[in-house]
């Protein structure tokens, strides 16, 4: 009971969330340095976190795995607090007070649940095609790149890009499409993931 | 045309005996920056000449609404000018970023992602000027005024790093990438979530937390420049 009582008040306090909030500081200071220095973080964007975490030495992801662990522990910290803080503010009339710390507080638990289900199970793959070329999807369909079209500036560089592809599922075409920049009346939305089912291809400059 | 920026300097530098040149200044500024925007179709906020300006403008503009109730206005409203001038000055060591947009930023969200980054960027230096400022004059409603410039930079910068992640994603298409950068961003995100927080406390209240107040734009400069200066990112263009 003792022991509950006191994680409890470790949890809603003010100083544990200052003392989380340095050490966490501290830890990703130190990496973005480390980071340059190791050949592995090349490959950090390549695979899920977790994944690439584990597959790779301690010595290097030492940080990573400290840094999960003061995120944890500031995740608990701002349940705790927040809860604590709409509990206390509930008789305040002025409710702009008692939500916009809370909007923050949801915005950053948000973030966090988003970054954790894609450590575990995201995917991202990268390829390099050309016109002509095929590819084969996660979910079986295989992907034609028919044509690949770009328009080019006077100085040689790329303005816009599309490419026109055929979809198949077992020999069979089943869909055309062209992915293209879209433009809708002011706003231009350039390589929107196409999403197709389940995967998501993403149409790129080779040389971004 | 680089003859404004030298001519805005020299008007926020007289601006030591009249609020009216400030104003001035700004204005000129702001022109520049239109007829900028007139000749590229767009915000011009891509490349150092660009952005360094715009941060210029952005620290004049806000340096007003903030220090509106402060009674000695314009002995606080001058030595903001200093980073106006510094980042004015810097800017007219690069040549203008004149070329096509590459189509990775030719998304809705680009421009509101670089704009309220350079507002929030702006709001931290004002705080960091009033920090110093505090720390001279020991006034209570300077240090408030700091606190408040971080606030409505911190909903800001908050905000920026939402828009920049829907930016990556039509992008890259992923909403985080572990770059210097984005890693740069979180923990400037970090540093001033810490100093809303201690600022709560007995212990970090009153100097200790105009301090941090200075400090965090120590870091707002890192990120801003030193990563792009120092580090290989993807964000760099």
């Amino acid at each position: 009971m003792k022991t509950f009582r006191s994680a409890f008040v470790f949890f809603l306090s003010l100083r544990t969330t200052i003392i989380l909030l340095l050490a966490l500081l501290f830890l990703l200071l130190y990496g973005s340095f480390a980071m340059p220095l190791n050949e592995e973080f090349q490959f950090l964007n390549a695979v899920p976190l977790l994944q690439w975490m584990t597959n790779n030495s301690f010595s290097i992801t030492w940080w990573l795995w400290a840094s999960l662990i003061i995120l944890s522990l500031l995740t608990v910290n701002t349940f705790f607090c927040s809860f604590e803080s709409l509990i206390k503010k509930r008789e305040s009339s002025h409710w702009p007070l008692i939500i916009s710390p809370q909007v923050i507080h949801a915005g950053f638990l948000f973030i966090l649940l988003a970054h954790l289900l894609s450590s575990y199970g995201s995917f991202k793959g990268t390829t390099f095609v050309s016109r002509g070329a095929s590819l084969q999807l996660p979910n079986g369909l295989t992907v034609l790149f028919d044509s690949i079209n770009t328009d080019i500036d006077t100085s040689g560089y790329i303005r816009e890009w599309s490419a026109e592809i055929k979809y198949f599922q077992q020999g069979r075409q089943i869909a055309t499409d062209v992915m293209l920049t879209v433009l809708f009346d002011s706003i231009n939305t350039a390589q929107q993931p196409f999403v197709q089912e389940r995967s998501g291809d993403i149409l790129k400059d080779r040389s971004a | 045309m680089m003859v404004i920026p030298i001519i805005a300097v020299v008007l926020y530098l007289l601006g030591y005996s009249r609020t009216f040149f400030i104003v001035a200044g700004f204005l000129l500024q702001a022109a520049y920056m239109f007829s900028r925007g007139m000749q590229l179709g767009r915000l011009p906020i891509v490349g150092p000449h660009d952005t360094l300006f715009f941060m210029s403008v952005s620290t004049v503009l806000f340096a007003f609404p903030i220090t509106y109730k402060l009674k000695n206005r314009r002995q606080v409203l001058f030595p903001l000018m200093g980073p106006a001038i510094f980042f004015t000055i810097l800017s007219m060591l690069y040549r203008p970023h004149d070329l096509p947009l590459p189509p990775v930023f030719k998304t809705f969200w680009f421009e509101p992602h670089v704009a309220m980054s350079f507002f929030a960027y702006a709001l931290f230096g004002i705080a960091a000027v009033l920090g110093i400022l505090a720390l001279v004059s020991d006034e209570d409603k300077i240090e408030f005024t700091q606190y408040k410039a971080i606030l409505v930079g911190y909903c800001l910068f908050s905000t920026a790093m939402v828009f920049g992640g829907i930016w990556a994603y039509l992008a890259w298409g992923t909403y985080w990438l572990w770059t210097p950068k984005e890693l740069w961003t979180v923990i400037l995100w970090l540093f001033y979530s810490l100093y809303l927080h201690a600022r709560l406390t007995k212990w970090w209240v009153g100097k200790p937390s105009v301090i941090l107040g200075i400090i965090g734009f120590v870091i707002v400069m890192f990120a801003y420049l030193g990563v792009s200066l120092f580090m290989k990112s993807s964000h760099t263009f």
